[in-house]
């Protein structure tokens, strides 16, 4: 199969983040997981990434504030984010910055897979 | 809690005492009844013109014309409960009841000397136009001093509420902090089982049969435990209600499939829903009620169990009665049923009963233990009426 595009998910959550990797692998996608989200920030390079999947809770740099600063670098990217809080400020935060989807933790797979199909098909 | 020592005196006698009712008192009142029992009718409607006039008081009283009917009644009886004593401590948990009544419906606490002082005014034109010249003095102040130990019980009891009320807030709100965290915490490690899971069924499938059932166990459970979550964080959080009109019948056939959903065992549900009864209500809050009831019921009816299902109307209120052939509730657990953290059942967490009331109080509706036809418990809901429903 050949790769459908290059996703990067930052999840604090190692466990989390390595099963949502071989959900995307599985669904052919290439992907990569940062569970540092600074980390993820001085590695990831513009254009590298067709989509960026950020749990929006996280030490050191939330979800938001790691969409803005990889956006600013590259203003193509795509993001969707995943919250276990459902009814924070940073919710709302997200869909003012841009990202696409806030899911709900946990993330029901099969709906994650049909969300990131359609977003990376139309952009949107 | 009643934690006085048991040779201290009850609050009624130390009232009793106080205001020094007694004997000679009691036999004026019960000479007086006769004379009285005329004139209750016509002190009921003035007392309720004068709360109608005022514009505060008024708002206490939200179900109109038929509430107002309704609340007639039972100050009549409360009038005629006056002259009738014993004036011992069953009389004095009867009248309790009533300042209990008041916390529930927010009346202002200044309402209620204004209130028993029209009643005083009225009883004192009684007295004055029917007693004999040597009783004249004295049947009045057996009056003043019962109005007075009827005031005195009123306000005790509506304090005492208040602050079982206030403190029941307060727990919630540190309570509601630590359960919010702990919930939130849960969804991480349970996305982790759920996308495992997901993972572990694409490996391996066609699963080979014992294999799928404990998947199928899995994935249930993880719902469940998503579920206990999702009902925390909705008692937890204040989410205000969205009422719009929906038909009693809508919400009681959703309620329905969602309890045959949620349950692995079947269930004798009987539905008795009066046609065309209209709410006014957040439809997913009060369906989340309606749900929580039915699925307690369902419990304690047990397999063999029946649970009834009845709309109708109460005045301006719809009523939703959920009735069941369980054991019933413990009288030592029903004061406190509605409060957070309190549960009969053996693995139950005590979050329902609290959720249903918090959601039935913020569309305007109540809920409470009642008595019916069936053997076991009975909850009855109550929602405003839409005005598109006739009263």
């Amino acid at each position: 199969m050949s790769p459908r595009g290059h996703i990067l998910v930052v999840d604090d959550n190692a466990d989390l983040g390595e099963n949502l990797i071989e959900i995307l692998e599985d669904a052919g996608y290439r992907a990569q997981l940062f569970t540092d989200p600074l980390e993820a920030l001085g590695k990831v390079c513009p254009g590298q990434y067709a989509l960026a999947l950020l749990d929006l809770r996280m030490p050191g740099l939330d979800g938001v504030e790691l969409f803005r600063a990889l956006r600013r670098r590259d203003p193509t990217l795509l993001a969707v984010a995943m919250t276990a809080f459902a009814h924070d400020d940073r919710v709302r935060e997200a869909v003012d910055e841009g990202m696409l989807v806030v899911f709900t933790k946990p993330v029901e797979p099969s709906g994650l897979l049909g969300r990131l199909e359609g977003i990376l098909a139309t952009g949107a | 809690m009643d934690e006085r020592a048991p040779m201290e005196e009850h609050l009624f006698d130390e009232i009793k005492r106080y205001v020094d009712f007694n004997a000679a008192d009691e036999l004026r009142l019960v000479a007086l009844e006769p004379r009285a029992a005329p004139h209750l009718p016509r002190i009921v409607d003035d007392f309720y013109d004068h709360i109608l006039r005022h514009t505060g008081a008024r708002q206490s009283i939200s179900g109109g014309h038929a509430q107002v009917a309704r609340l007639k009644v039972s100050l009549t009886h409360w009038l005629a409960g006056l002259f009738q004593g014993p004036w011992d401590l069953g009389y004095y948990e009867r009248r309790a009841r009533i300042g209990r009544v008041h916390v529930a419906i927010d009346l202002p606490q200044q309402y209620m000397f204004t209130a028993v002082n029209v009643i005083r005014a009225h009883l004192a034109d009684v007295v004055l136009s029917t007693a004999s010249p040597e009783e004249l003095r004295p049947e009045l102040h057996a009056v003043d001093k019962l109005l007075d130990m009827e005031l005195a019980i009123m306000l005790h009891t509506y304090r005492e509420d208040s602050l079982h009320r206030l403190r029941q807030g307060e727990r919630l709100a540190t309570f509601g902090q630590l359960v919010a965290s702990i919930a939130h915490e849960l969804r991480n490690p349970l996305g982790v089982i759920e996308s495992s899971l997901f993972l572990v069924r694409k490996r391996l499938d066609p699963a080979p049969e014992p294999v799928a059932r404990h998947f199928d166990k899995i994935e249930a459970q993880v719902r469940l435990s998503n579920r206990i979550i999702s009902s925390l964080l909705d008692m937890v959080r204040e989410r205000p209600a969205a009422p719009r009109e929906v038909g009693a019948d809508t919400l009681c056939q959703a309620a329905q499939e969602a309890v045959t959903a949620a349950r692995s065992t079947p269930l004798t549900l009987e539905l008795r829903v009066t046609p065309g009864v209209l709410v006014f209500a957040d439809p997913d809050q009060a369906q989340q009620v309606l749900v929580n009831l039915l699925l307690n019921a369902a419990d304690a009816a047990g397999p063999s169990g029946r649970v009834r299902l009845t709309a109708d109307t109460r005045g301006a209120f719809a009523r939703f009665l959920v009735e069941d052939t369980g054991p019933g509730i413990a009288p030592e657990v029903r004061r406190r049923l509605f409060e957070p953290l309190v549960s009969t059942k053996a693995r139950g967490i005590g979050l329902g009963l609290a959720l249903c009331k918090r959601l039935a109080e913020r569309n305007r509706g109540s809920i409470g233990l009642v008595q019916a036809e069936l053997p076991g418990a009975a909850f009855e809901f109550l929602l405003p009426l839409s005005t598109g429903s006739a009263e």
